[in-house]
């Protein structure tokens, strides 16, 4: 049952003018799909420099590749990322997020010579396994999250950061959430122990 | 202030509510079901459930996904956007801070949240209702404390009742003393790691330590016309169905079947008019919050619910030759007694196993584990106590950001697998009352309407202290009994006014000379004045208050209009 069936069902909306029930999610969504659109047309980004976009799109290749489902660079999680830095991330933070890139840059050519798209896929794969081996593994306290922004920004912690926006853009893609996790929006009843 | 002569409303009415959250939406209802033509003044916009509720908006459907417009945030939500709710699909529920500005010494910071649209916090609020005891109202008489409650359990027992059967509250009958059990509807299930948790308290605690499913605003079953929850999850982005409690859904639309309700959104009322020949109030002078207009309105009574500091603030404002320092202050505690719950301190951990169960459907409800401290046997190092709020889930996707691993294998196990149950209990604490935690008027600084701003000291006293303390001891030591593991306790240190539960600021009491309010969330000074939100309240308990101020305006608009019948008012 999607949302517009359900409220006819449940509040007879039917009723009323057809559609008017749907205005709240027309309205948000049809403002979201010219931004989604805008991020979408023509080449340029707002804010990544090709060889910033560059190592964007390697890590998230890594990360989530293509398999039997769509990869993080089919759903285009570059896009949404510079959209987040042009349109929403408060300077401190972009900021923050563009030295994340130039370190892990940085360790990448005093490694192997060049930039992490640039470098050979091994070398790639194995600059990632060191930085994730330092991965956080819970979020952050608010107190963390505070003494965080003060500390000077290492390889380590743009990747932390990096992976975060990855994972956050690829699983709330509408390909993804509704391709392929597709959880019923409106489950009906709520069960709090059945089989996986 | 703008220097047109005020427009007059030629309507005569029988009485004012200030304010349609919670408490403003339970007294329209009962006057005008009591035969009271009333106006209700809303400061706010209106609220259209079919425009504005966005709960079965999915993120994909955002332009930022749920991450929000951060830069939007920062320059018009600063307080605001700290509480989760404040979210990029309903932001617009809470206040603008620039429009609505208040201040605080920086040592003393204070979260002050807010909705101001028809409806107030009742969209957005948490849907838990939990009945108050003997052990809560007596407890300022027994300690010494502040001073006592002008009224006991049994006043005010028959109009919990009234208000859950009205309004639909689930839970589960658990016989305790401290806790009151109510007119429930079917509790919802508890998940297989909270069973087990309960199972380990039980066996290890008795009846001393009990969990139970929180108790909640929301229909189990259909009920007086509304639809049963459908657990889509976010109840705080609105609910079409009106399956949990809102002023929207439910005591609104009762009003406006009686034909005896006049709202009037866009109202902000900056003053109580005062009538020093009459010894009464005569009225409310506010301002149209879309024209700037000045607008007068009068009545033979006056309903304050909107909300505990907007009230204080109203009547800070409303001076008068008896009144200098505001209405109905001759106690010189109007503003006074700032009280929040003390919370965000608690334990985390994994509960082993079950791995091939799972929940299905978004229960809006969590946990609750009644006050245990201070019960039956006297803690050495503070008074009161404090009630657990928590939950188990096994987490989603979202649990990528913080697990090691990238490549296929990890991708496939974020979209099909699910992470170990995890569970976290956080306690909700009591506020002692202080007269040095209190809202005066600034002297300089107003809102976008004109009207004074507030100036708010408050901080958290050494109980408090104690009790953020004592929440991540016992929390994790529960949490141990139920051989959980990876236990981690927390303290988010979160600042006075962020359990968005502030009262205390016109309290109720038996002496004219130490409350503001009488044991019928009367004025002492002014008889046809009624403060029934969280202002009234003498103590803090620690249980959510908003059902508490739902029976006190019930019982207090029956009391109101028992004395207009009979000329006393």
């Amino acid at each position: 049952m999607d949302r517009r069936q359900f409220l006819e069902a449940i509040a007879g909306f039917s009723t009323l003018v057809p559609g008017l029930a749907l205005l709240p999610a027309l309205e948000q969504q049809a403002f979201a799909a010219q931004v989604h659109a805008r991020a979408r047309a023509g080449t340029a980004l707002g804010t990544l420099t090709p060889a910033q976009d560059a190592t964007v799109s390697c890590i998230a290749g890594i990360l989530l590749p293509e398999s039997d489902t769509v990869g993080a660079r089919g759903v285009g999680v570059n896009r949404f990322i510079d959209l987040l830095l042009t349109e929403s991330m408060l300077e401190p933070d972009r900021e923050r997020f563009l030295k994340g890139l130039e370190e892990i840059d940085a360790r990448s050519r005093s490694l192997y010579g060049a930039p992490l798209a640039s470098a050979r896929p091994e070398d790639q794969e194995s600059l990632l396994q060191a930085l994730d081996a330092q991965l956080p593994t819970r979020p952050p306290s608010p107190q963390e999250t505070e003494a965080l922004a003060h500390e000077p920004v290492t390889a380590e912690r743009g990747y932390a950061t990096l992976k975060q926006l990855v994972v956050f853009a690829y699983f709330t893609s509408e390909p993804v959430a509704r391709g392929l996790i597709n959880a019923p929006i409106i489950p009906g009843r709520y069960d709090g122990c059945v089989s996986t | 202030m703008a220097a047109s002569a005020p427009e007059s409303q030629s309507g005569e009415y029988d009485a004012i509510v200030v304010g349609s959250g919670i408490s403003g939406g339970w007294a329209a209802k009962e006057l005008t079901e009591q035969g009271l033509r009333t106006l209700l003044l809303e400061a706010g916009p209106p609220i259209v459930p079919q425009r504005d509720y966005v709960e079965h908006v999915q993120a994909y459907s955002l332009s930022f996904r749920g991450y929000g417009n951060q830069r939007l945030l920062k320059e018009r939500q600063p307080i605001q956007s700290q509480t989760g709710a404040c979210d990029e699909w309903v932001s617009k529920f809470f206040v603008d801070d620039r429009d609505n500005p208040y201040d605080n010494d920086p040592d003393k910071p204070f979260l002050w949240i807010r909705g101001r649209h028809v409806g107030g916090r009742s969209i957005m609020w948490g849907r838990q209702v939990y009945r108050w005891s003997d052990l809560d109202f007596e407890a300022n008489a027994r300690e010494g404390i502040g001073v006592d409650w002008p009224i006991r359990y049994a006043d005010i027992a028959p109009w919990y009742s009234h208000v859950e059967k009205f309004i639909g509250v689930s839970g589960q009958q658990e016989g305790l003393a401290q806790l009151p059990d109510g007119e429930f509807l079917p509790p919802m299930e508890l998940n297989c790691a909270e069973v087990r948790v309960r199972d380990a308290m039980a066996h290890r605690w008795g009846r001393e330590r009990v969990m139970t499913i929180g108790r909640a605003a929301i229909l189990t079953r259909p009920h007086l016309g509304r639809a049963a929850c459908h657990y889509c999850g976010p109840c705080w982005r609105g609910c079409i169905t009106s399956s949990y409690f809102s002023s929207n859904g439910v005591t609104l639309p009762a009003a406006a079947a009686t034909r005896r309700l006049t709202l009037r959104p866009n109202s902000v009322v900056a003053e109580v008019l005062y009538d020093a020949r009459r010894g009464r109030a005569s009225g409310v002078r506010a301002v149209d919050g879309e024209t700037g207009k000045q607008l007068e309105f009068r009545a033979r009574v006056v309903f304050l619910c909107a909300s505990a500091l907007e009230s204080a603030r109203i009547l800070l404002n409303s001076k008068s030759a008896r009144f200098p320092t505001g209405l109905g202050n001759s106690s010189d505690q109007l503003g006074r007694n700032v009280m929040d719950h003390p919370f965000g301190a608690g334990a985390e951990g994994t509960i082993p196993g079950m791995a091939d169960r799972k929940t299905f459907g978004h229960r809006p409800n969590g946990i609750y584990v009644p006050r245990f401290r201070n019960v039956t046997e006297k803690h050495p190092r503070f008074v009161r106590g404090y009630g657990f709020q928590g939950g188990a889930g096994r987490a989603g996707w979202e649990r990528g950001a913080y697990t090691r691993g990238f490549g296929a294998e990890f991708k496939r196990a974020l979209l099909k697998d699910l992470g170990p149950w995890q569970m976290w209990l956080g306690g909700w604490g009591e506020c002692l009352p202080r007269a040095d935690n209190r809202v005066t008027l600034h002297p300089t600084l107003r809102d976008k309407w004109g009207v004074p701003a507030l100036h708010i000291d408050c901080t958290w006293g050494p109980n408090e202290r104690e009790l953020l303390k004592d929440m991540q001891i016992s929390a994790a030591e529960t949490l141990e009994a139920a051989g959980a593991t990876d236990i981690r306790t927390f303290n988010d240190d979160l600042k006075p006014g962020f359990c968005i539960h502030e009262m205390g600021t016109a309290r109720m009491g038996w002496d004219a000379k130490t409350s503001v309010l009488n044991r019928w969330n009367q004025a002492h000074d002014v008889p046809n004045v009624f403060v029934t939100d969280g202002a009234c309240m003498t103590s803090s308990a620690n249980q959510n208050p908003s059902m508490t101020y739902m029976a006190l305006t019930a019982r207090a608009c029956h009391y109101a209009v028992q004395k207009l019948k009979v000329g006393e008012l």
